[in-house]
């Protein structure tokens, strides 16, 4: 017998270590499956320790004393109970790691039942110091009932759990509690209002107390008020008493509910303030509100309390699933241990209605079907009808009809239908009616008309139909034509490449300078040479539209470059480009007046000669210069153009006085031409002024302007 | 005698305890087998599957970044309090000693800068929206306007890196190779993520490979970028001469020596290559199906603006974008540049606004009527705010704002977040949260939240330790999931 009692002390000691190790673990405890046998053993051994406590109790704080029975049976018997309470505790430890065991119950009943264990352990370790100490007849009546009263409480909480919340006592419950009321169904005052007051306002505001003389009790005491008067008022609902209340700062005497009250929380505040906003109705149905109110948005997540969806059907076998799924029909369940099947066909030519029918075998597990532009026909959707648990279905774009969505008519789950640009009509108003479960239908570039959404909404409540968006009467402007020559120095005659990216547009053009319009200008046919220096002015047309905006693009043609070329005053350090050479490098500058092609100027004016070995006979000269207003650079004031046969024997040829903006505008590159009389030199001298002071209008006025001048042209 | 006896009996004791002690040992040691993380000996890469851990309310996300931050201020956040205060300096009881960029560090003064742009209230959320914003406005009733996000970084490059990866430092790998990595691609015959840049007028920022970088995950999860022009795709197409046959019979051949090579040396990028050839062959027929733009009908065209047919702006992108995420690419990432206005905002912002707001809007109707705004989460918005105090001189109708990350708005819609909704709010000046703020960490765990993801449960063991999209932190914000 003491050798029996050796060992069990021993396991008994090992278990606790085990036990209270697990515990401390609890959270990343992993329980292997045969431990999980152990673990379903609980219910069963847990009447052990139960049975045992009761006995123990009474042998020893009232049987052995009297010497009724032995002191040997007695350390037996609570030895057994601890052994059995730690045990059943471990194996419940184990059990409460498997899935569906959470909540605060089970907290309470783990705790209870570690506390017990360990109160049985040491009741069994300090049995003899209890009693040596004569302890024992006073402690008598403290810890026989504590123990009992923890046995009690424990086993209670474990029964709640097995057996759901007052499971003993639910038979002598009048059915106080309201059943679940499904969110269709629901009441905006008495399934979401109502219950805040009762929770928070109505142990004060009742018919007992009715403080400040408010009872807040049903819809006739709230309208009557209190004491301050109406609770709302609704030709001004924003100023209500009621809401004054509730919002003040809560150090406010008035403010409601008062100090040492459970406060209002946000959300009630905001779900109190909408309803009186929308009038305080007590009839008004949740579902009827509109999909974006506040006041749904809100109180409808407490009626959609799960939002992980369970489905009743088994899975369908992962092999099956396997040999099914290819690149052009994908099939996924819809998340991790989840029977639900998703499947998207995609690449339209290898779609045909066998694909379809191969999916037979795991018809009943999907649950969202994407045929999304592949060529359905009717004849196919009569085997989507067998797909039973279908919930969405996606038709956009096939060549499915009224007639073939008849038969839908099975698919009792079905809650969304997209159609939209299949030739499906009017007739889709009796096609979706039997539809009861829908809850929206796609039906943009169909045949559903605005009209016939109304006699759809009669039939089905609370379908939403989508009818997209139409623009058939919109006029907007065209894009302007894009300008495709990338090359804008004309040495050899190249084609002029245009293109619009809107189908039908046409693109009409000028090479003269002049404004195109839509009657007279050349339409562009791909066939413009362009030879020398032109200006092409291009805008596009088409019915239904406004034209575009004007675009240009300047041609230069460069006929003679200069020998040698020299700058007579420097340009500024900073924008030095390559020196002279930059005027004639056939690179012309872009809109970027860091990008190293130009020649800047401040504080002097730009002069250059160039030489010709050998006389030529010009008649053109077009400089090219930057306009990037707000980076302080300015077109020329004054641009002049000296010709002869050297440096010291030069004439005005010509003076340009270049358009100045007047406005900030985006920066762009301007060329300026002349034209004068042939005229035979061997050396050019070209002469440009810096705006000297900036406009007024400018954010530096008054401050030197920048010129900004690369490649020039002669021909 | 006595004190043999005594002796013995302690030894007894002794040996006993001893005993005892080991059983105790013993079950601790037996209990630490069910307890695998206790010393880290086991893996636990659990999620490979390329299934949601719960059933998703979104199954693709599109996300309009608006790289360079654009003004929260002059588009949703409407704080009249900044009119009546105009050039007033910013209470240092708002500012409470934050730091600043170094572009405006140094400036004596702070003067308040009220928004240039008249505000209205649309749609039946009365959401407060700018003029700059007309489409944005017809659509409000379908967004999810958070106005309380905050992120941690003050400078372009580490807020967008972070944004877009979880992590200020590089290398990471981004939220949408996160998504392929926990989701899998949709459609075989594209990649799970997809990239698409676009530039407006505005002042720019650079955006940068790493930001759609797997890092350490499978070089499969890795963004594609589309580019604009004739070939979106780079190298996707045969050399000439050579024939779809042919190149069939080389990929085939190409597969066995790769294989070969995996065998014997075992490197996971050697398949991942091989998977990558395949999907590069596949793309071959189903990319210029969808880049292809000019089949759009006319009023697809009005919707989007006609700007959507020219290759490469923010429109062509959006339309792009629904084209690819209707094909079931699972993230696309579409990065529109120049919203940095440092210094003449309501010119930039207008040209800026021009640039995303009615393709914006008409991608949210678009994919409406198409039935799938419900499965497809839209994302709008930028790396951070910005201030509410003028950089540079202060005019009615001309001013700069510099960087400002303590708060700033972004909008979602569709799939799973409530719709017609204004969540969160900031002080009367614009500076601070007041009321419900969202990190960036938050708003990764919310948006794997709705693509069926736990967020701490989506992890990779890289070097050692585990990396998760929201690091060591993020909280779902429940308040905006429907």
């Amino acid at each position: 017998m003491t050798r029996l009692r050796s060992i069990i002390f021993t396991l008994l000691i090992g278990i606790t270590a085990l036990l209270f190790f697990l515990v401390l673990f609890d959270s990343s405890l992993q329980v292997p499956a045969f431990i999980q046998v152990f673990g379903r053993m609980h219910p069963m051994i847990l009447h052990f320790p139960i049975v045992l406590i009761f006995f123990s109790v009474i042998t020893y704080f009232f049987l052995e004393p009297k010497k009724i029975i032995s002191k040997e049976l007695s350390d037996t018997l609570i030895l057994l109970t601890a052994f059995f309470t730690v045990l059943t505790s471990l194996f419940g430890l184990f059990l409460s790691q498997e899935p569906g065991y959470e909540g605060d119950t089970l907290v309470r009943h783990k705790w209870f039942g570690i506390i017990l264990s360990a109160l049985t352990l040491c009741w069994y370790l300090f049995r003899d110091k209890l009693n040596a100490n004569s302890l024992l007849p006073k402690l008598k009546w403290i810890l026989s009932p504590l123990l009992v009263v923890i046995v009690v409480i424990v086993a209670h909480l474990g029964a709640n759990i097995t057996h759901g919340e007052d499971f003993v006592f639910a038979p002598l419950q009048s059915d106080k509690q309201k059943p679940e009321v499904p969110f269709d169904q629901a009441l905006v005052f008495a399934d979401v209002i109502q219950p805040i007051l009762d929770a928070k306002c109505v142990t004060c505001h009742n018919t007992k107390k009715s403080k400040g003389e408010l009872i807040m009790e049903t819809m006739e005491d709230l309208l009557k008020g209190g004491k301050s008067g109406a609770l709302w008022d609704s030709a001004n609902p924003t100023a209500s008493l009621l809401l004054k209340r509730i919002h003040l700062p809560e150090t406010d005497k008035k403010h409601m509910p008062p100090p040492g009250k459970p406060s209002l929380t946000d959300e009630e505040m905001v779900l109190l303030g909408a309803w009186i906003n929308s009038g305080a109705s007590f009839t008004q149905k949740l579902s009827a509100l509109p999909e974006t109110d506040t006041l749904r948005l809100l109180a409808a997540s407490k009626f959609d309390k799960s939002s992980i969806k369970t489905y009743a059907f088994p899975p369908a076998d992962a092999g099956t699933i396997a040999k099914l799924n290819n690149s052009n029909r994908v099939i996924t369940a819809i998340a991790l241990q989840s029977p639900a099947l998703l499947v998207h066909f995609y690449n339209a030519p290898f779609y045909n209605q066998a694909a379809l029918k191969e999916l037979e075998p795991v018809g009943k597990q999907i649950v969202e079907l994407d045929l999304n532009k592949m060529p359905v026909t009717d004849e196919d959707l009569k085997v989507i009808a067998g797909f039973t648990n279908l919930e969405r279905l996606h038709l956009n774009f096939t060549n499915v009809t009224t007639s073939g969505i008849n038969a839908l008519q099975g698919l009792k789950k079905l809650e969304m239908l997209s159609l939209t640009g299949t030739k499906t009509d009017a007739g889709l108003v009796n096609a979706v009616a039997p539809l009861k479960s829908l809850k929206n239908l796609v039906a943009w570039n169909t045949g559903l008309e605005k009209d016939q959404v109304a006699a759809l909404k009669k039939s089905n409540p609370g379908l939403l139909v989508e009818l997209g968006y139409k623009n058939d009467t919109l006029v907007m402007q065209l894009p302007s034509p894009v300008i495709l020559n990338e090359e804008t120095t004309i040495i050899e005659p190249q084609l002029l490449k245009m293109k619009h990216y809107i189908n039908g547009a046409v693109i009409r053009y000028t090479t003269d300078g002049t404004e195109p319009d839509s009657l007279k200008s050349k339409v562009y046919d791909e066939k413009e040479m362009i030879t020398g220096t032109m200006a092409i002015k291009a805008r596009a047309f088409k019915p239904g539209w406004h034209s575009s905006a004007l675009v240009s693009q300047y041609f230069y043609k460069s006929t003679y470059r200069p020998d040698s070329v020299v700058l007579t005053l420097p340009s500024d350090p900073k924008y030095g480009s390559t020196g002279p050479k930059a005027l004639f490098d056939l690179i012309k500058g872009e809109n970027n007046f860091a990008g190293g092609q130009w020649l800047g100027y401040q504080n002097n004016d730009m002069e250059a000669l160039a030489f010709f070995n050998k006389p030529v006979t010009i008649k053109e000269l077009a400089v090219s210069t930057l306009s990037s207003v707000s980076s302080y650079i300015f077109p020329p004031l004054k641009i002049e153009v000296w010709g002869g046969t050297n440096p010291k024997d030069l004439k005005l040829i010509g003076t340009i006085a270049p358009k100045q903006p007047a406005a900030y505008e985006a920066p762009q590159v301007v060329p300026f031409y002349l034209s004068f009389e042939p005229k035979t030199v061997q050396c050019i001298k070209l002469k440009a002024v810096p705006v000297s002071k900036l406009p007024k209008w400018h954010s530096g006025k008054g401050e030197k302007g920048w010129a900004f001048i690369d490649e020039v042209f002669i021909n | 005698m006595a004190k043999e006896f005594l002796e013995h009996h302690l030894n007894m004791n002794r040996r006993r305890f001893l005993s005892r002690l080991g059983v105790g040992v013993g079950s601790v040691a037996l209990g630490s087998l069910m307890i695998p993380d206790l010393f880290g000996s086991k893996e636990k890469d659990a999620l490979v599957a390329g299934l949601p851990h719960f059933a998703p309310k979104a199954k693709r996300i599109i996300y309009l970044f608006q790289n360079g931050a654009p003004s929260q201020l002059d588009l949703f956040d409407y704080k009249p309090k900044l009119i009546e205060m105009f050039g007033e300096d910013l209470p240092a009881s708002i500012r409470m000693g934050q730091r600043l960029t170094g572009m405006t560090a140094n400036q004596a003064k702070f003067p308040l800068a009220p928004s240039a742009f008249k505000f209205d209230q649309y749609g039946q959320s009365r959401a407060w929206i700018s003029e700059l914003l007309p489409h944005t406005a017809s659509v409000v009733d379908e967004l999810c306007i958070i106005k309380s996000m905050y992120t941690e970084a003050i400078n372009h490059d580490p807020a967008l890196t972070f944004f877009q990866t979880g992590a200020q430092v590089g290398n990471r790998p981004s939220m949408g190779s996160w998504l392929s990595y926990g989701l899998g691609s949709e459609n075989k015959n594209l990649p799970a993520f997809c990239v698409l840049l676009s530039r407006g007028k505005g002042n720019g920022q650079g955006v940068y490979s790493k930001l759609w970088s797997n890092g350490f995950l499978d070089s499969v999860h890795q963004g594609v970028q589309f580019s604009s022009g004739d070939h979106p795709v780079l190298y996707l197409n045969d050399p000439e001469s050579v024939s779809k046959e042919d190149r069939r019979k080389m990929l085939d051949k190409l597969s066995e020596l790769n294989q070969d090579s995996y065998n014997e040396f075992g490197d996971p990028e050697i398949t991942t290559k091989i998977q990558q050839y395949e999907m590069a062959y596949r793309m071959q027929t189903a990319v210029p199906d969808i880049t292809d733009l000019s089949k759009e009908p006319e009023s697809i065209v009005k919707m989007y603006g006609p700007d959507c047919l020219v290759p490469g702006t923010f429109a062509a992108n959006c339309l792009l974008a629904r084209k690819l995420s209707e094909n079931g690419v699972r993230f696309v990432q579409l990065y529109h540049q120049g919203w940095d206005a440092h210094d003449n905002l309501p010119g930039q912002m207008k040209g800026q606004c021009q640039d995303v707001d009615q393709a914006s809007a008409a991608l949210i109707t678009d994919l409406k009527q198409r039935g799938l705004l419900d499965e497809t989460l839209v994302i709008w918005g930028g790396e951070f705010g910005r201030t509410n105090y003028c950089q540079g001189k202060l005019e009615k109708e001309n001013y700069g704002r510099d960087h400002h990350p303590r708060c700033f708005t972004i909008w979602m819609a569709g799939g799973g977040v409530k719709p017609g909704i204004v969540y969160g709010e900031t002080d009367d000046f614009g500076y601070n949260i007041v009321k419900d703020p969202v990190h960036v960490h938050d708003l990764h765990a919310t948006i794997l939240h709705l693509m069926g993801l736990n967020h701490e449960e989506l992890t990779y063991k890289h070097l050692g330790r585990r990396y998760r999209l929201t690091d060591v932190s993020g909280n779902l914000v429940k308040g905006i999931i429907a």
